[in-house]
């Protein structure tokens, strides 16, 4: 057998470019079908390493394309829907939660344009006992310290926690004080300019009433999200209950489906009702009763927050009002009475930063870092045009968009224990403090949910989804995310897994046409070989020989372009797949010594199957042909 | 006591050509003893190679009858005739024939790889050393001359022991001195080991060292004195 081997060695040495080349293409298509079989295997420990280390089995978010929930549930990406933090509350009546925790995700991209921070606006009880493999990381490390002598930062080597939590604190929203003893409160957002008609005056040249204009000073303010709520009722009457504690009793008429209309009974007047920019919640009590005296299916309005009219609910999106100037209270000094609470360039926000965050940005507990928050505002700017038709000049308003930055200062208190997820390269605050930077006023990105029994899950969902006061909501349990992301991936797979078939066939096909050329160059030899005694078989063993040789060194260097390129193609991959959407935190190329002992007999049978037909060829070559007419 | 060791009756070769048929062998009987130094000589065409293949079961016979070390072999086919050459039979080419990659020692070696038999160096340098080429044992065939390379191929040729040595135009491609060492070396093989030789030359003087000369013209033997070649 040696012997044999040194024979088809010598042969192949003989071309060494032509040999060099086909073992180079079975190598390209053994690192392939390596690569792949090591995603496969991979990204499914991957991604059952992301979803156990989710610590909730459900998550509730607005409702969306299934593979964007998937995508924001275990990577924080994708296109983001907001739910009201209200939502919370009426999902934890439900008798089949047993913990939940709201978070709201916001990425803010990177100074440079490179990636973005993953921010995470969570609340921190709730949010540790849920996960409670979130914890602050406990090590040898520097944290930056106050000295209390010399009153300068100096960096102090301390053996432990790396830091703590944020700490709990009341962020205010901002309050709009109205002149009808109302406080709207939300998130101030903007300033603007506002015309009204004031009133109707004499024209002293025509003799005519004409309007009189002013112009108000407008705030623009952030609302909770309003919640498009269906009407059942046709008509009723109840009583609605504000969240300070008023009542309106009246006639409930539904107007469209996002809208129904309180025809107040009591007479009471306008001023009294007219809670036009109120976040007070409205709600329609039990006692509501339908005027035909049958009953109510399916209650809504519970999300109503604009009056506009009295007795009128209207309930819309976008969510930022501007309440003009003329409702507005003013002091003793004639300002106008609105308490902006944005933190000013001196507070802090504390923030804990996953491992991988504290790894790439340098940063140890009690540094600070500010960030800029860009937002897109817009300003009304003047410019002149000459008009076309009278060719005069004309002088015209606009309205621009241009990005404003609003930077704000983080220190980090605590650095969380590497886990191998996402949440490495996450940054967690407050979520009040990331709905008010992040000008998310009361949203939420989702509701992470333990239910007491998860095999009760699809009745739990009935239940969210029959509460039509939850809106467009959607619950998704992280088994279903990680099959429909398996799915999405499998589709993928299917894909890639044709390619890397068509890569062996052009293999197969390359080592079948380098062995028959070879063999038609040497019909000469093998006659001889003939000649001097060779059977039908020694032939064909030795030409199939050659065949498994060049597959076999082909799988070899496959394998070792594969595991010792890994890291690369992981990069690849990773590359790729995120450009689409979510991506397993862990490693998602994973080399079993099963795949790579696989993948080199894959090599071989390839070289065994693509060996027969030039080695038959060879094999029945008669030797006086051969000879003869090999010239 | 001589032996006959190679027989043949009515001997054809007709080659089936699209302008009809075309016998290269048309009626051949030979004998040949054991020890015997048989020239084979004829025109160009006159089927001398034809005639040595079958003789070496290179191919197969289209009819007559052929017997080798007293077996008949003409019913046999390919896989058949490979058992009869590998043990009875060697091989000498006018063009040598040496595997390229392979050194004279590896090429002398060859054959006892298909023939399943035990390696012997020892044998493959001493057939080596028999023919003269002890210091050029490691070499490539083409780091060989002519003369070299064809006294390589009667050592490969020998390896296997075979009784019958079958050469064509063993000297074709080398000039009159390395002719002479060739054929000299061949006889005194023949001689030395008892073994049966025949072999197809154009060159009288060669053809006249050996025991006869069987002249071929047109696929048949024909006398001496008929052979163009004589006159
Ligand atoms: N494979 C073949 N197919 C058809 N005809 C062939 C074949 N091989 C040989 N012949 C013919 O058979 C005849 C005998 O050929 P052969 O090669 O035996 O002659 P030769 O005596 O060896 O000639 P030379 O001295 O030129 O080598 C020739 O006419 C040749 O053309
Ligand atoms: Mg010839």
């Amino acid at each position: 057998m040696s012997k044999y081997l040194n024979l088809a060695y010598k042969n192949l040495q003989r071309r060494k470019i032509r040999s060099f080349l086909t073992i180079g293409g079975v190598g390209v298509a053994v690192a392939v079908l390596v690569s792949l079989l090591g995603f496969n295997a991979g990204y499914r420990i991957a991604l059952e390493k992301d979803v156990s280390g989710m610590g909730y089995q459900v998550l509730v978010t607005a409702k969306g394309c299934p593979y964007e929930l998937a995508t924001v549930a275990l990577a924080g990406t994708g296109s983001l829907r907001y739910l009201t933090d209200d939502t919370v509350v009426k999902i934890k009546q439900d008798k089949e939660v047993s913990e939940l925790t709201p978070m709201l995700m916001n990425p803010l991209i990177k100074e440079d344009g490179n990636g973005f921070y993953t921010f995470w606006g969570i609340d921190k009880d709730s949010y540790t006992k849920l996960r409670p493999m979130v914890k602050i990381a406990s090590d040898k490390h520097k944290e930056r310290i106050l000295d209390p002598v010399t009153g300068q930062e100096v960096d102090k080597e301390i053996d432990g926690p790396m830091g703590r939590w944020f700490n709990a604190h009341e962020v205010k929203p901002d309050e709009i004080y109205l002149k009808n003893g109302r406080v709207v409160k939300g998130l101030i957002v903007g300033e603007g300019e506002y015309e009204k008609v004031s009133g109707q005056e004499l024209d002293p040249v025509s003799g005519e009433y004409i309007e009189t204009k002013k112009t108000f000073k407008s705030i623009k303010i952030m609302l909770p999200s309003r919640i498009y709520n269906k009407v059942e009722v046709e008509s009723a009457t109840g009583v609605l209950t504000l969240k300070d504690g008023s009542k309106i009793k009246g006639e409930i008429t539904k107007v469209d489906e996002n809208m129904f209309k309180i025809v107040n009974k009591d007479g009471q007047g306008v001023e009294q009702i007219n809670t036009y920019y109120s976040d007070n919640v409205l709600k329609v009590e039990d006692e509501l009763s339908l005027k035909d005296g049958g009953e109510v299916t399916g209650v809504i309005l519970s999300e109503a927050q604009d009056i506009y009219n009295i007795g009128d609910v209207e309930l819309a999106y976008p969510n930022t009002e501007e309440v003009t100037s003329d409702l507005i209270e003013t002091d003793s000094q004639g300002n106008l009475k609105v308490m902006n609470n944005k933190p000013d360039e001196k507070s802090v926000i504390e923030v804990v930063i996953g491992w991988e965050a504290a790894q790439t940005g340098f940063l140890q507990v009690g540094q600070k870092m500010t960030l800029k928050v860009k937002e897109m505002a817009k300003e009304k700017v003047k410019q002149n045009l000459t008009d076309p038709v009278s060719g005069q000049e004309k002088e015209i308003e606009k309205e621009i968009e241009k990005s404003v930055f609003n930077a704000y200062t983080f220190k980090v208190v605590g650095i969380l224990e590497r886990g191998g997820s996402k949440d490495d390269g996450s940054y967690f605050i407050q979520l009040e403090d990331a709905q008010r930077i992040f000008r998310k006023y009361k949203m939420l990105t989702g509701i992470g949910i333990k239910l007491n029994d998860l095999a009760k899950l699809p009745m739990f969902t009935d239940r969210v989804y029959n509460r039509k006061e939850l809106g467009e909501t959607q619950v998704v349990s992280l088994a279903e995310v990680k099959g429909t992301i398996l799915n999405l991936v499998q589709t993928a797979k299917i894909l890639v897994m044709s390619v890397a078939f068509i890569a062996i066939i052009v293999a197969l096909i390359g080592v079948m046409n380098t062995i028959l050329m070879s063999v038609f160059e040497r019909t000469k030899e093998i006659g001889i070989m003939k000649a001097i005694g060779a059977s039908r078989k020694d032939i064909f063993k030795l030409i199939w020989l050659e065949t498994i040789i060049i597959c076999a060194l082909g799988g070899i260097a496959g394998t070792f372009i594969a595991v010792f390129g890994g890291t690369y193609i992981e990069k690849l991959i990773r590359g790729v797949m995120s450009r689409a959407g979510y991506v397993p935190a862990g490693q998602i190329v994973h080399f079993t010594p099963q795949i790579i002992i696989g993948c080199f007999f894959g090599a071989i049978i390839l070289g065994v199957l693509s060996g027969i037909w030039p080695a038959l060829r060879a094999a029945s070559m008669r030797p006086i042909e051969a000879i003869r007419g090999g010239e | 006591m001589l032996n006959i060791v190679i027989k043949s009756q009515g001997l054809k070769k007709i080659y089936r050509l699209p302008a009809g048929d075309l016998a290269a062998l048309n009626g051949v009987d030979v004998e040949i003893k054991q020890g015997e130094f048989v020239a084979i000589m004829g025109p160009s065409g006159s089927g001398k190679t034809t005639l040595l293949d079958l003789l070496g079961c290179l191919d197969e016979i289209t009819s007559g009858s052929l017997e080798i070390m007293g077996k008949e072999v003409s019913e046999a086919r390919e896989n058949k005739l490979v058992l009869i050459r590998r043990k009875n039979i060697g091989f000498i080419f006018q063009e040598f024939f040496l595997i390229p990659t392979l050194t004279a020692l590896e090429n002398v070696e060859l054959p006892l790889l298909f023939d399943k038999l035990p390696e012997n160096r020892s044998r493959a340098i001493e057939l080596l050393e028999r023919v003269g080429l002890a210091a050029r044992i490691n070499h490539l065939p083409k780091k060989l001359s002519g003369g070299e390379q064809q006294r390589v191929a009667i050592a490969r040729a020998l390896m296997t022991s075979p009784k019958i040595l079958l050469a064509d135009e063993p000297t074709g491609n080398l000039d009159s001195k390395n002719s002479k060492l060739i054929f000299n070396l061949l006889r005194e093989l023949n001689k030395e080991e008892n073994l049966t030789m025949v072999v197809v030359t154009h060159n009288m003087e060669l053809g006249n060292l050996a025991d006869r000369i069987i002249f071929l013209q047109d696929g048949k033997i024909i006398p001496k004195e008929e052979s163009s070649l004589y006159h």
